[in-house]
């Protein structure tokens, strides 16, 4: 989780999204052992200080290296063109539930 | 005397470099990346579906190697394809999330793709489905799968529309295709068995980028494999009829490098760019034993299927757990044709050649 969140989540891009992205930090970490804990149930952070804190220390260092590189991109407003020429089959239009216009268009 | 040594020193260096040249060129290997669409870590037979008929890849999982701890290099499709292509982690080049129709973001053109290596070290190069790594999809000013090392392909921006039956937004070299004939598995399998048939340069080694739309909404599933799902909830048949659409295409893929004997020689490797999307139009992927699904970073979003057939180099019927991610691919391609990775950039992918061995 990034201590920076944008207001509303949407597919535009902003510039204040941009910015924000730019500065972002990890705020919150978990520990799961794959190996004996698959569905990561149990986290072991705080069970396990030293992995974790070698852990989260590669992590960091990885993840502000990628941020510095990342380019930004000029601000742009969604349109759904795509979702809007989606035809669904019956089966989904008598489900009830999201017609292919939900919030987030399609993915 | 003098003269008489020398051309017999160039003589002997051109043939035998010739010849030298040749034995390198015949034992590079073709290379075949088949990756399916939002398809999640239990969605096949042989990563452990009780419900799902997967008959070819099942029979692909015994002829080489299935690679259990498997990641995409994210979490969904636009920032996974381009980490398969780059080999770099994708927030780095700049894809953070899916890439809408239109937005301005795309993998820019400084950056090197594995299809561009392939292509200067003398490949034959295609790109057959789902592009998704521009927004600004067949428009000027930013690059196409051509501009990305292509030398042929028959592409969308995202998914096959309407839907995957009949789809008509393909484009073939920039030009727009219109309407398609059948479901989209089928006709991206038709277009790569007639690339490799009469399309590329058969004096080269080729590499084919084969990317279905399935099992990613708008599904659209053909009778003929909804009907091997009978169930109340007909969004059930349909997504596992889905998947067995996209199995049965990629039967046919592989038959046909068998009748045109070039399986021996090619290296297939299938994959998903992400875990299940289960929505509420279609709940039924699944990712098996791991936490949640296509978007999390936890194991369901981002473990996948990963298989790898290559006679005579991977041992069939085996299995490895180490794991590997899509960042990993350009690396290994690399490695396996003798070509350099880029060294003026930074690589988060490492080669897994040593995993074919078992090591």
């Amino acid at each position: 989780m990034l201590d920076q969140r944008p207001m509303a989540r949407t597919n535009d891009v902003t510039d204040e999204e941009e910015k924000q992205f730019k500065a972002a930090e990890p705020v919150s970490f978990v520990l799961y052992n794959l190996k004996d804990d698959i569905g990561e149930t149990k986290d072991l952070s705080a069970a396990e200080p030293d992995k974790f804190a070698d852990m989260k220390d590669k992590l960091l260092k990885k993840y502000h290296a990628v941020r510095e590189e990342s380019p930004t991109w000029p601000a742009w407003t969604f349109d759904n063109r795509e979702g809007q020429r989606i035809v669904w089959p019956e089966y989904v239009k008598n489900r009830g539930k999201g017609k292919g216009k939900g919030k987030k268009g399609a993915k | 005397m003098q003269s008489h040594r020398t051309l017999l020193a160039l003589l002997s260096a051109v043939l035998f470099g010739t010849a030298a040249l040749n034995s390198v060129a015949a034992e590079r290997p073709n290379i075949v990346l088949v990756l399916a669409d939002d398809l999640g870590y239990g969605d096949l037979a042989c990563f452990g579906a009780q419900d799902i008929k997967s008959p070819n890849l099942d029979q692909f999982a015994k002829q080489g190697l299935r690679l259990t701890s498997c990641y995409a290099g994210h979490a969904n499709c636009s920032p996974s394809r381009t980490a398969l292509m780059t080999g770099r982690t994708p927030t780095r080049v700049g894809v953070r999330n899916w890439i809408p129709h239109g937005s301005p973001v795309h993998v820019r053109k400084e950056e090197v793709t594995i299809a561009t290596l392939l292509k200067g070290a003398g490949y034959s190069t295609c790109h057959v489905g789902k592009w998704h790594m521009t927004g600004q999809f067949n428009e000027p000013g930013v690059p196409q799968p051509g501009e990305h090392g292509f030398d042929h392909w028959f592409s969308t921006q995202n998914n096959a529309l309407p839907n995957h039956r009949n789809p008509d937004n393909f484009v073939r070299n920039g030009e727009a295709v219109g309407q398609t004939s059948g479901y989209s598995a089928h006709v991206v399998v038709d277009e790569a068995i007639s690339w490799l048939r009469v399309g590329r340069d058969k004096s080269k080694p080729f590499f084919l980028y084969c990317c279905f739309h399935e099992p990613h909404e708008p599904i659209a599933s053909s009778p003929n494999y909804t009907r091997l799902y009978p169930h109340d909830d007909p969004s059930y048949s349909a997504h596992h009829g889905n998947v067995t659409q996209m199995d049965d295409a990629f039967g046919r893929l592989m038959r046909s490098l068998a009748e045109q004997k070039l399986d021996g020689n090619t290296l297939v490797f299938f994959t998903s760019d992400n875990g299940p999307a289960i929505t509420n139009q279609h709940p039924h992927g699944s990712a098996g034993p791991l936490r949640d699904k296509k978007g999390f970073l936890t194991e369901g979003g981002i473990r996948v299927p990963g298989m790898i057939r290559w006679p005579g180099k991977v041992k069939p019927g085996t299995e490895s757990d180490t794991p590997v991610c899509g960042v990993d691919f350009l690396p290994t391609v690399c490695q396996i044709v003798g070509i350099e990775p880029p060294k003026d950039r930074t690589l988060d992918g490492t080669s897994i050649v040593p995993v074919f061995s078992g090591e």
